[in-house]
């Protein structure tokens, strides 16, 4: 019974994840961040030029730099690195290994179903009890998974999305780059 | 308009010029101001000041349309705001000035905002005149060095009105203190008389973060008010005379008796000193009211200068628009604000608005020193000036305040140019003082204000480290400038500074990594750690997982991430144009390349990949780097692809932003066909891209360059000769065009050995 009870309240928390995932996030979509990165707040916009096997964003930093990352399938199902390597302005870089302001559907499968994932040799824990929490964008409410490195200072909150599960805000990056969504278009 | 270059009119003057030699070169160089085109660099991102200036002018009168550009004018289809009096040339970053608005309007007394569409724009030297659309008025400008002129032509019996703006300013921001913003600190508004309205305008920030500054204005008027209202804040207040300085914006707005005539015409006399002082210069620089005798002044001061240097008659009218333009931009700035210093008094030498040296010293101030040494000498005088009272001389400084450092502390450079190039008049012992302040005395958190940043670190380590901003352009400007100070003591007879300083001179090598390669180019200066790894050696954050490192190639603009603009390892350009920026040791330069040949494909790679930016002046002497691996044929074939491809006649006909002249002093030296090291005494020699050149120098010398056979394809110097002389040499000295005499190039078609074996110095 007890085994039952628990898995009724996993299949439920699973419900209300899924019920709760948002579907903002389209082909199109553009992202605003403010960066805290070395001291300083950049603004920095990441567009979703394409969203389907592979993922291609677009990124701009303070209206000067702006270059192209190609996520291949491999990377956006299955990476387990996030590129924390500067952006290249006027460059088109192509990741198969790795990703970049989101995590791999496999990372975001493994949170929903084992309130962990292990990514760049860390395991994030699912943080609230395993529940989504809310933030407000634009005036619209997104909700996240907030999660915490086991031995790291890092807590990301990541999109609920399984499609393009984004990093929506960053604390405690050991790697100094922190971030706060600022908008959702 | 009778233009003396006209056939006939060239025809008459060639005869003249047999006959009269002196008469004929006043007749001939007459009116050079008629090929100057304001309009050429002023869209885009030239940026040049298309109003009417003296040479070195403190006022700057020019419409501001709207408060974003930081020469003030927008070509269309923005709005003509109002027409401001105080204005800089060629600018980046945020804008500065646009004080003391004025905005001519029909009707009652009853809108502060009077903003219209224009037609029918002309600019001209010396002039501006525009057509404002909302109430057909006409706008005509010139102006004293002081003193704005204006003449407004309104309707037939139209109610003529004016807003006086004493609250107006660029580059304002919504965000408070926003940063290069200029922020708003006071104002105030009197009308004095029936004829009279003065007050001020109080600023601080803009591109420097400068401290406050007070334009004080004296405008009168050709006809009595009728009536008046005067604001504060938002409230208007008809009849109410004077609106005190509380903090808020003030003006006033004018009604003139209709019926007398349709025109206005308004004096508008400034100081950065006070009121009274404002009244004086209005009332000596324009003590009538003839605006054609004002503009034929202007136009007079203006063609004394631009006649020092004669060009072939025969020259194209673009060619000569260029050029005389070039010489036009290169005199716009630094101001001469002698007697108008709100912060120290006496008769010396006050020059502000240095918009920064940094882009200025490397062609502007050498082609100043051809021009006028007498004003060169001027100008740095008043740097000493300002080190006497301020403490250090500025890299910059605009509004009365020392700012912003962008790499070096390059006032330094104009010092050892005047000292090598042996202009009078300047206190040399106190100028390497000056020198050694910089080189020696930290500022103490203020280094984005003046000094040296990254002193301490610089002086211990023999570079600037990577965490400090602009460590490698920072490393590589002062081991210039410690050059310049090593010069300047060894002529002063200072042996053991020059000791010093020479070996300093040698600092850059600290940051060359030898073995570092890219697009088949070896070593470049490379950002290093205090311990003294490499950048892309060390692992960066405190993470216990990850170790990644950096990542910085010598094309890498910025890092790590985007840092601020004035954050990156270089300013404004990468390690392929730094790396190849040492201009007193550039034989070493080439040895580290790896030799000659090794150079010189470095040199092909930086132009044929485009590595080399032509849009900003850390690379401005790299053309000429091949003289010294015997290639001058090499320089002149690059000098003409990037003038070719890069400059016109057009309104954006400047590559980049024009910085004060820099870019056009570049220009105008390239067509000549001689370019300076800065700070040396010597100058490298390419084809010229005009026939001849006469210099009129202010000892009575001249200096002419003679290109024979040169065209298009005869673009290559076959032989030369120096005062009758054989010249094998691609380099001549200061002192040769200063004792005058003739330099004359044979050209032809092909590259030839001319300039091969006798390279240019090498500072061993």
């Amino acid at each position: 019974m007890k085994k039952l009870f628990i898995l009724f309240l996993l299949a439920g928390q699973a419900i209300t994840l899924k019920a709760q995932q948002n579907a903002v996030i389209n082909q199109g979509s553009v992202i605003g961040y403010n960066l805290k990165l070395h001291g300083q707040t950049v603004a920095m916009a990441l567009t979703v030029t394409r969203l389907s096997d592979s993922v291609v964003l677009d990124w701009k930093i303070r209206n000067t730099a702006a270059g192209r990352y190609i996520f291949l399938p491999d990377a956006v199902i299955k990476a387990n690195k996030l590129n924390f390597v500067q952006p290249e302005p006027n460059t088109t870089i192509t990741l198969s290994n790795q990703t970049f302001f989101f995590i791999s559907k496999q990372a975001f499968s493994d949170l929903v179903k084992h309130k962990s994932y292990k990514y760049d040799n860390t395991i994030y824990d699912l943080k609230g009890g395993g529940k989504p929490e809310m933030l407000t964008v634009d005036g619209k409410v997104i909700s996240v998974l907030h999660v915490a490195a086991r031995n790291e200072t890092t807590e990301y909150w990541i999109l609920n999305n399984p499609d393009l599960p984004l990093l929506c805000r960053i604390t405690g990056n050991p790697l100094e780059v922190d971030t706060e969504i600022t908008s959702l278009k | 308009m009778f233009n003396i270059y006209s056939k006939a009119a060239s025809y008459c003057s060639c005869l003249l010029l047999m006959l009269l030699p002196a008469i004929s070169q006043v007749k001939a160089q007459g009116a050079l101001h008629q090929y100057v085109d304001p309009r050429i660099g002023s869209e885009g991102v030239g940026r040049v000041f298309i109003g009417p200036s003296y040479p070195f002018g403190m006022v700057k009168p020019s419409p501001d349309c709207t408060a974003r550009p930081n020469s003030g004018w927008l070509p269309e289809p923005a709005p003509v705001t109002g027409f401001g009096q105080v204005h800089v040339s060629g600018t980046g970053g945020g804008p500065k000035y646009g004080n003391i608005l004025i905005m001519p309007f029909t009707g009652s007394l009853t809108a502060i905002d009077h903003s219209s569409m224009r037609e029918g724009e002309k600019m001209a030297l010396g002039y501006y005149s525009v057509t404002l659309k909302k109430h057909n008025i006409k706008t005509e400008i010139t102006t004293a060095e002081r003193a704005s002129f204006y003449k407004f032509t309104y309707p037939k019996k139209a109610a003529k009105a004016l807003a006086v703006d004493a609250g107006f300013f660029l580059g304002e921001q919504p965000v408070p203190d926003s940063r290069e913003a200029q922020q708003f600190v006071g104002s105030e508004v009197e009308v004095v008389s029936d004829t009279e309205v003065r007050g001020y305008s109080r600023i601080r920030g803009g591109w420097n973060n400068g401290a406050a500054y007070t334009v004080y204005f004296h405008a009168v008027f050709d006809q009595p008010i009728q009536n008046f209202s005067t604001w504060k804040g938002a409230t208007l207040q008809a009849g109410k005379k004077q609106q005190f300085d509380s903090g808020q914006k003030t003006g006033a707005l004018l009604a003139f008796k209709a019926g007398t005539s349709d025109t206005l015409k308004v004096k508008v006399g400034i100081s950065f000193v006070s009121e009274g002082k404002a009244k004086e210069n209005v009332n000596d620089g324009i003590p009538h009211w003839s605006f054609e005798k004002t503009l034929a002044q202007l136009q007079s001061s203006w063609n004394g200068l631009l006649s020092r240097i004669e060009i072939n008659a025969d020259a194209t009218f673009d060619q000569k628009k260029m050029f005389y333009t070039g010489l036009y931009h290169t005199m716009l700035m630094p101001v001469n604000r002698t007697h108008e210093n709100p912060l120290w008094n006496g008769d010396e030498p006050y020059y502000d608005d240095f918009y920064a040296i940094w882009d200025t010293f490397r062609s502007s101030n050498p082609l100043i020193t051809l021009i006028s040494p007498k004003r060169e000498t001027e100008i740095v005088n008043a740097l000493l000036n300002i080190y006497k009272h301020d403490g250090y001389m500025p890299d910059a400084r605009s509004g009365n305040y020392n700012g912003r450092t962008q790499g070096g502390s390059n006032a330094e450079v104009l010092i050892a140019d005047a000292f090598a190039k042996g202009l009078t008049g300047i206190n040399y012992n106190l100028a390497l003082d000056a020198m050694l302040k910089d080189a020696t005395v930290p500022p103490g958190g203020l280094e984005e204000k003046e000094g040296r940043g990254g002193l301490t670190e610089y002086n211990k380590l023999g570079y600037v480290p990577y965490h400090i901003p602009r460590a490698g352009n920072r490393t590589t400007d002062y081991a210039y400038e410690d050059y310049c100070i090593a010069m300047v003591a060894k002529g002063l007879g200072k042996l053991s500074v020059y000791q010093r300083f020479i070996k300093q001179a040698d600092n850059w090598r600290n940051l060359w990594r030898d073995n570092y390669t890219q697009h088949g180019a070896k070593g470049f200066i490379m950002p290093k750690d205090s311990a003294g790894r490499w950048l892309d050696t060390i692992p960066y954050g405190t993470s216990v997982n990850q170790h990644p490192t950096f990542t910085y190639t010598p094309l890498s603009r910025e890092y790590p991430w985007y840092v601020c603009h004035w954050c990156g390892f270089f300013y404004e350009a990468t390690s392929w144009e730094y790396s190849l920026s040492i201009p007193h040791q550039i034989p070493a330069l080439v040895e580290k390349s790896g030799g000659r040949e090794a150079f010189k494909q470095r040199l092909d790679t930086l132009f044929d990949k485009k590595f080399y930016n032509v849009d900003n002046e850390p690379s401005f002497l790299t053309p000429c780097l091949y003289h010294w691996i015997g290639r001058p044929d090499l320089s002149t074939k690059r000098i003409r692809q990037i003038v070719t491809e890069n400059f016109n006649t057009t309104p954006t006909g400047l590559p980049g932003n024009d910085d004060s002249g820099a870019m056009s002093s570049w220009l105008a030296f390239q067509m000549m066909g001689f370019y300076p090291n800065a700070g040396q005494s010597y100058y490298l020699l390419n084809s010229p891209m005009l026939k001849q050149v006469t210099l009129h120098q202010e000892n009575g010398k001249d200096f002419t360059i003679t290109a024979k056979n040169l065209s298009a394809n005869n673009m290559y110097i076959k032989a030369a000769k120096l005062n009758g002389k054989e010249l094998n040499q691609a380099w001549i000295q200061h002192a040769d065009i200063v004792g005058g005499g003739q330099l004359v190039f044979e050209m032809t078609d092909k590259p030839t050995n001319w300039g091969t074996q006798i390279l240019p110095p090498s500072n061993k």
